[in-house]
């Protein structure tokens, strides 16, 4: 159920900057150890429930931003069971479901999960990871940051903002190529 | 259209910001065009991704911060009793065959003294994590200042205040290697924290216990300069230790 705390959380997360950093850093003090423990006794380690954790969380995140948010949850619950979703998935498919006797548990909160949509977004994430540092940057400031062309003109000591432009649309160009050429191995692979 | 032209159009479509006539032909494309719809698909992928990347970063410093042994130590229990021999035996050799060191980490402790912020506060919106990172650095709360100001290095960095403070933020909180990292990186660019870098590299070798490297930086530090009468004071005591 939720209180006037996670209401609080809410509204910083959809605020953005440092307030929704601090309570997102709420949100992963008190949840982490919940998932640690799912994920140890459902047969992972430390560094599996730490992935599984922070993509949970990334998925609570867009689901808030995207109004898909269920008011009524509160987001503790949401982001445990979204992790379960993910543990059991990863489960699915390295096919040791069935040896951990895992049975599909029944929760108050239906979700959906699109994993397709999931997967294409990882893999363009890590694609992004495997391009030059400064593409990285650039990426980082003006997707997550959220800076404008000047600044990252200023940041990379270009010319001027069409060169700034032109530094960014090489980089999609690069990833754009990774991404197609992963999508193609896949599709042959599948 | 130039492809720069079309993603360009296509960034304007997924933030909302085309004009209404604009985004009506723009629609009437996407309905017929394949490739676009293909662009559209990948765009709105990247902003999505790379928001989520910085995201990702940001839960990693979290974790390092919220959680920063247990990962170590949950690998390391099921080695305890091997390493307790193992410590046992080569504690008997040294107590009979090695005189005792000096404790390099607690002098290193004696001589820290944080350098005081000088470097005047942005008057700029609260989201400033340079800002944010200097006032916790003022107020000795050098965990959060730490936090704040790795997130403002992604963002920033060429700025030599902000690394400096970093880099003494690391050392106040014992992470000896990562602000040797930083210090380092600070001597390759000359900067006005010159002398002050060589003063806080020798005491984050010292922490490390690298007495050779310390007295090394301590050598450096010149005359009538920053802290030139502690670091000879130190280069004393560590030759008689």
């Amino acid at each position: 159920m939720k209180n006037k705390e996670d209401g609080d959380i809410i509204f910083a997360i959809k605020a953005g900057g440092v307030e929704a950093s601090q309570a997102l850093k709420k949100l992963y003090s008190r949840n982490y150890p919940k998932v640690l423990s799912l994920v140890v006794t459902k047969g992972g380690e430390e560094m599996d429930a730490k992935d599984v954790f922070q993509e949970s969380m990334i998925s609570f995140y867009q689901m808030l931003i995207e109004g898909k948010f269920r008011s009524e949850a509160s987001p503790d619950t949401l982001i445990y069971v979204i992790a379960r979703n993910f543990w059991y998935q990863k489960l699915r498919n390295s096919k040791t479901i069935e040896s951990l006797g895992v049975h599909s548990e029944t929760n108050h909160i239906e979700l959906e999960l699109d994993w397709d949509e999931i997967s294409k977004e990882k893999l363009v994430r890590n694609l992004i990871s495997e391009l030059g540092e400064s593409c990285q940057r650039l990426i980082l400031l003006f997707y997550f940051k959220k800076k404008s062309m000047e600044h990252i003109k200023e940041e990379f000591e270009l010319g001027s903002v069409q060169a700034a432009k032109n530094k960014k649309y090489r980089c999609m160009q690069e990833l754009q190529g990774l991404f197609k050429k992963n999508r193609i191995t896949k599709d042959i692979l599948s | 259209m130039a492809m720069e032209e079309k993603f360009e159009q296509i960034e304007q479509y997924l933030d909302e910001s085309m004009r209404e006539d604009d985004r009506s032909a723009f629609e009437t494309r996407l309905a017929q065009e394949v490739d676009l719809q293909e662009d559209l698909e990948f765009a709105k992928l990247l902003k999505k991704g790379g928001f989520n990347l910085g995201l990702k970063k940001e839960m990693e410093v979290f974790h390092e911060e919220l959680f920063p042994e247990k990962s170590k130590r949950s690998r390391i229990h099921r080695w305890i009793p091997y390493a307790a021999a193992v410590l046992i035996f080569f504690s008997f050799i040294a107590y009979f065959y090695q005189s005792p060191k000096p404790k390099t980490e607690n002098l290193a402790s004696e001589y820290f003294e944080p350098f005081p912020n000088y470097v005047s506060m942005r008057s700029t919106p609260m989201d400033d994590n340079f800002t944010a990172g200097l006032k916790k650095y003022s107020l000795n709360q050098y965990d959060s200042a730490y936090h704040y100001l790795t997130r403002a290095s992604v963002e920033e960095k060429k700025l030599t205040d902000l690394t400096f403070y970093k880099g003494i933020s690391e050392l106040a909180l014992k992470k000896n290697y990562e602000s040797i990292t930083t210090f380092s990186s600070l001597l390759l660019q000359k900067t006005k924290y010159d002398q002050q870098v060589r003063w806080y590299l020798a005491l984050a070798y010292l922490g490390q216990g690298k007495v050779d490297s310390c007295e090394k930086y301590l050598q450096q530090i010149e005359l009538r300069d920053f802290n030139y009468d502690l670091a000879q004071e130190l280069k004393e005591e560590l030759k008689t230790k």
